[in-house]
């Protein structure tokens, strides 16, 4: 089970940074309505583009903060800048996401992001441990999924299992690799001679 | 949420995951008039457009080939309206397409669109096609990827398209209903398109329907059947009044403060409170046969001799329709003879006309045509026939008669009989005139007459009309022909009597003069070429021709089927009830009604239409509602406790970005006081 925090180098796609970011701040957007009605009781409509996706989709929206940053590692994030996207992103944290699946039908969905541990290399040491792919039915009971070949333009990863649902939600949990988009960049420059850099990017 | 879609009926009930509902059952989803019988109810769909977490996704799909477009923008909106056959949709695309000069450009619009929206729940899952048409032309922004909001029209359009045209005459027999879809084949549209409008009224008189919409067309009938016509799924339903509004409706949901957002009520705002409408209509004394009538006038006066004179004609008509005809002229006269009678008041001349028509029978009740079988003119007067000198009496006025003096007796019968084409053509082909008289044929040898003339008779014999050779026959025919080279219609008339042949001394009973008359025009040009020709009794013959800008003349035609009939104007006052508005008044003409009993069903459903009021109701999106569904609102701030009304109109807003799928609906509270007649 991962442990709190982030306790790997922001991977940032592939880009050898000597300084990782001093801040890192993830926001979840959720494609979600929810109204109240007149009694006060709660109606939620949730985006599910396409059968199989999770029953909450959520995007991420991630800050990355430099104070101060050496001229190699300016350039590497100017570069990253210029291009825009889309960067392959790894915060190594795991996510969960979860699928209902309907009575008799086995186990499966798909994931939206990518694996980590399959796609980024070399993976940082442990990570194979620290990172695992877990699954667990409606009753938290273990599940053992099979995670397909991503979408190689969206990097959904199809999952599979050979154990049939009896109508419940199963939740997996992994660390993703996001497919982001530079959405801002604020450098800052606190004292003379000193840039720092503040990076906004949004998951695609 | 709960619903209130009834099932009655034997059905098989599988509360399995795909939750179908198969069966024979009848299904109060919607009005009965277009759900009743074996059906197949997808149980699934309705729980998971009713469930209180939903995960949903909003898709468009353009063109032939259903290309998912997935670069939308903002929320897609839907209307539907009861008082149009065309849903609309409006939704915003950026798109490279969305520019003219773009290859497969979409920007000109007439592109197949379809909205559906897929729903998921933990025990239901539902697609749903909410929306089908075709783009509008579009105008499109932004600076590097064109962003359109295209506008879209409902499948519905059609029924606005439609143009039709129909004549239809007089007591055709048809119904509303069998009218509109007569109308909608004309319009060339499947009229098995159009359901209900079972047990409409018979439309009696004449319709020249022309530029009219099918749905413009149904939408008049509507007024006066008190129907609720909508679209749906392609089809026009004619809902009676009776499935919407009323003690007979049938709820199928319920709007409660648990399944709704908000709620917004708009009472009517200075409505129509009081209504003069009027129409002409057939009388109903007309359609019952009605009653003989008689009727006199009387013309008379003095001339500078100081001679009386007085004509009092009487006239005999049922339902208008002149059945006989008494003309009897007074004279202060003195009978003609050998020795006149003193001058008195006396009847001079007496002319009684009898006219037998055809009849048809409507409704069981036996009516006149416009076609008259027959007609008989009788003429009587102070006479006596003419004689040889050798007999009779010479009067005071020095002529020669059978008897000494002239008695009242019949001078001239005139019988005539038509002759009509069949229908639809009904014209009138051919009317023969046989005449009744007093003659006496010259002849070489026989006796001599005072005037020196030599007749077979010893005075003039009656000829009675129906004799071998009558005093008179005179055949009219008409005929017309028509091609796309020509038009052509020709009448002649052909008289036939003793006459005295050219040359001969003797006279013979035929043919003693005809004139036939043909008018011909060439289809377009405006111009009639009228020619006539004609022979006499002395034998000569004449002809003439001449043209002029004009029409050709226009037949006599009679329907064998329709009644005569007239129209009286009928004007029905009618006054909301209560006090609750300032008096506002509407004068208006309705189209195409045809009694009071219309009248009072237009004004019926227009104070129920208008003093009606209606609620706004935000909620989570459901469009299996349909306009004119029955529903319940409950709302104790506005002391609604399940108050019965029908969906008159709804929008959706369909984010395809967040997944929100939203409704606003209109419902309409019909105050009962406007509730429609409950025919058993």
């Amino acid at each position: 089970m991962a442990q709190p925090g982030i306790r790997e180098a922001v991977y940032l796609d592939g880009a050898a940074l000597v300084a990782g970011p001093a801040s890192v701040s993830p926001t979840w957007l959720k494609a979600q309505t929810r109204d109240r009605a007149r009694d006060g009781s709660l109606y939620v409509d949730s985006l599910q583009p396409e059968t199989g996706y999770p029953v909450i989709m959520a995007k991420l929206d991630l800050s990355l903060g430099w104070e101060t940053l050496c001229a190699a590692d300016i350039a590497t994030l100017n570069e990253i800048i210029a291009r825009g996207g889309p960067l392959d992103v790894c915060i190594w944290r795991p996510v969960t996401e979860a699928f209902y699946v309907a009575s008799g039908t086995l186990f499966g969905g798909s994931l939206l992001r990518r694996n980590a541990l399959t796609t980024i290399s070399p993976l940082p040491t442990g990570a194979a441990a620290n990172y695992p792919v877990t699954a667990k039915d409606g009753s938290g009971a273990a599940l053992t999924v099979v995670l397909g070949t991503p979408d190689a333009t969206t990097g959904v990863t199809p999952w599979t299992c050979a154990t049939a649902s009896t109508g419940e939600t199963a939740t997996i949990s992994y660390a993703p690799v996001y497919r982001m988009y530079v959405a801002e960049a604020q450098e800052a420059f606190s004292q003379p001679h000193r840039q720092g850099q503040t990076l906004r990017l949004e998951e695609m | 949420m709960p619903t209130l879609w009834g099932l009655t009926g034997t059905a098989t009930a599988s509360r399995t995951e795909t939750a179908l509902l198969t069966g024979s059952v009848t299904v109060r989803a919607t009005p009965s008039v277009y759900a009743s019988g074996t059906a197949t109810v997808d149980r699934a769909t309705l729980s998971a457009w009713a469930s209180q977490i939903r995960r949903t996704a909003t898709r468009v799909f353009l063109g032939d080939l259903g290309e998912d477009m997935v670069r939308l923008r903002d929320a897609v909106a839907i209307n539907i309206d009861s008082t149009s056959p065309v849903a609309t949709a409006t939704f915003r695309l950026t798109d490279e397409r969305c520019a003219f000069f773009a290859d497969d450009s979409i920007a000109t619009g007439g592109i197949p669109v379809s909205i559906r929206c897929r729903i998921s729940t933990d025990t239901a899952t539902a697609d749903t096609t909410v929306f089908s048409g075709l783009t509008e032309g579009m105008t499109n922004e932004d600076p590097y990827v064109p962003t359109a909001t295209i506008q879209c029209a409902g499948t519905g359009a059609e029924w606005l398209d439609a143009i039709g045209c129909i004549a239809l005459a007089a007591f055709g027999g048809y119904t509303r209903a069998e009218i509109l879809r007569q109308f909608a084949e004309a319009a060339d549209v499947d009229s098995t398109r159009i359901v209900g409008g079972e047990g409409s009224g018979v439309v009696n008189l004449a319709m020249d329907l022309s530029g009219l919409s099918v749905w413009e067309l149904a939408r008049r009938f509507a007024e006066i059947e008190d129907w609720y016509v909508r679209e749906d799924g392609g089809d026009l339903y004619l809902l009676p009044a009776t499935d919407v509004v009323g003690a007979a409706a049938y709820p199928i949901f319920a709007f409660e403060p648990s399944n709704y957002f908000s709620l917004r009520e708009d009472p009517p705002i200075r409505p129509v409170t009081k209504y003069i409408l009027s129409t002409v209509g057939i009388p109903d004394e007309v359609l019952s046969g009605g009653t003989e009538e008689t009727t006199t006038e009387i013309q008379g006066g003095t001339y500078s001799s100081g001679i009386r004179w007085e004509t009092r004609t009487t006239t005999t008509s049922t339902n208008g329709v002149v059945t006989s005809q008494r003309i009897e002229e007074w004279r202060d006269a003195a009978i003609p003879g050998v020795t006149p009678r003193a001058v008195a008041w006396r009847l001079w001349r007496l002319t009684v006309t009898e006219t037998d028509w055809q009849t048809t029978t409507y409704n069981g009740v036996t009516l006149r045509t416009s076609r008259i079988d027959g007609q008989t003119t009788t003429v009587s007067e102070w006479y006596s026939a003419p004689c040889r000198s050798s007999s009779g009496y010479v009067w005071d006025d020095g002529s020669r008669h059978i008897a000494n003096a002239a008695t009242f007796q019949v001078i001239e019968e005139r019988v005539t009989t038509y002759t009509y084409d069949p229908s639809p053509s009904c014209l009138l082909t051919s009317k023969l005139t046989l005449v009744g008289g007093w003659y006496s044929e010259i002849v070489d040898s026989g006796q001599t007459y005072d005037d020196g003339s030599v007749r077979a008779d010893n005075s003039y014999p009656w000829t009675a009309y129906d004799a071998a050779q009558p005093y008179q026959k005179i055949e009219e025919t008409y005929s017309e022909e028509s091609s796309d080279a020509a038009r052509t219609v020709e009448s002649s008339i052909v008289t036939s009597r003793w006459y005295t042949p050219s040359g001969a001394t003797e006279e013979a009973w035929g043919e003693a003069e005809g004139s036939t008359t043909r008018w011909t025009t060439t289809p377009g040009s405006g111009v009639i070429v009228e020619a006539t020709s004609e022979f006499l009794a002395d034998g000569s013959t004449a002809y003439s021709s001449k043209s002029y800008a004009g029409e050709l003349p226009v037949l006599a035609r009679a329907s064998a089927d329709i009644p005569q009939f007239r129209t009286v104007p009928l004007v029905l006052t009618a006054t909301a009830e209560g006090d609750r508005y300032a008096v506002t008044q509407s004068v208006e003409t309705i189209w195409g009604a045809e009694s009071l009993a219309d009248l009072t069903t237009v004004a019926r459903r227009r104070f129920r239409d208008t003093m009606s009021p209606r609620v706004t109701i935000l909620h989570p999106a459901l469009p299996l509602l349909k306009v004119f569904d029955v529903v319940t609102v409950t709302d104790p701030a506005r002391e609604l406790d399940e108050k019965q009304g029908y969906v008159a109109s709804y929008r959706l807003a369909l984010d395809p970005l967040n997944g929100g799928l939203r409704q606003e609906t209109t419902v309409v509270f019909p105050l009962a006081e406007y509730d429609p007649e409950v025919t058993a």
